[in-house]
């Protein structure tokens, strides 16, 4: 397990639709090896302007069930979110 | 017979928020009340075109929105601002609703006797 963590790198992981507001507040927070996760109603923060779809990754079934469809946006499964926070050494929900 | 406007504020996966909402409208329309319906915040995520609630294993809401025009509720609105800040695609949206944007909601809360939110 220890060769996956990369060290000090974050994974953010938000739930909620996301305002421009906290967007910016996770610009601020964020290392450049951190990554940022969307889950639940966060995936439907994909379809706003502000946000850099080539910065954040999406949970697939999420996305699916709220009508997002974009391909530009790249999504994974439960499965790939257990090994996203194992590559990790902190996960922080918002 | 009363104008009563249900406002809708919440995300439709927000628990039984905008489903409850919904029944209230449906109940007032059933006991022949002059129902209308405001989309306003994260409510306006109910009108993105083509969820799939299932892939959650969630109880499709978005059918049952479609329960209003049944009901000859006719006056649904959608805030204009909240729909751009959240770029969702007016263009498609999934119920037919009229875009209103904040002076002309100010009016829809004067013009109703009853003011609802969940």
């Amino acid at each position: 397990m220890a060769n996956l963590m990369q060290t000090h790198a974050t994974l953010h992981i938000f739930s909620k639709p996301i305002s421009q507001a906290q967007y910016q507040e996770l610009q601020n927070l964020k290392n450049e090896s951190d990554s940022v996760l969307f889950t639940r109603d966060a995936c439907y923060s994909l379809l706003a302007p502000y946000i850099d779809l080539d910065t954040v990754i999406a949970l697939e079934a999420d996305c699916e069930a709220r009508g997002i469809n974009n391909k530009a946006i790249s999504t994974i499964s439960y499965e790939q979110w257990v090994e996203l926070a194992l590559e990790h050494k902190n996960t922080l929900s918002w | 017979m009363k104008n009563i406007l249900v406002i809708q504020t919440s995300s439709p996966f927000d628990g039984v928020k905008c489903r409850e909402s919904l029944d209230t409208a449906l109940i007032f329309a059933a006991i022949d009340q002059n129902v209308s319906m405001l989309f306003k915040d994260d409510a306006v995520f109910c009108l993105h075109a083509k969820q799939n609630p299932n892939a959650a294993n969630l109880k499709d809401y978005f059918k049952t929105l479609k329960m209003l025009e049944l009901y000859d509720v006719e006056n649904i609105y959608a805030c204009k601002q909240s729909l751009e800040l959240r770029g969702i695609d007016i263009n498609n949206l999934h119920l037919a609703c009229e875009l209103v944007d904040n002076s002309q909601i100010k009016d829809i809360l004067n013009a109703n006797d009853h003011l609802v939110t969940m």
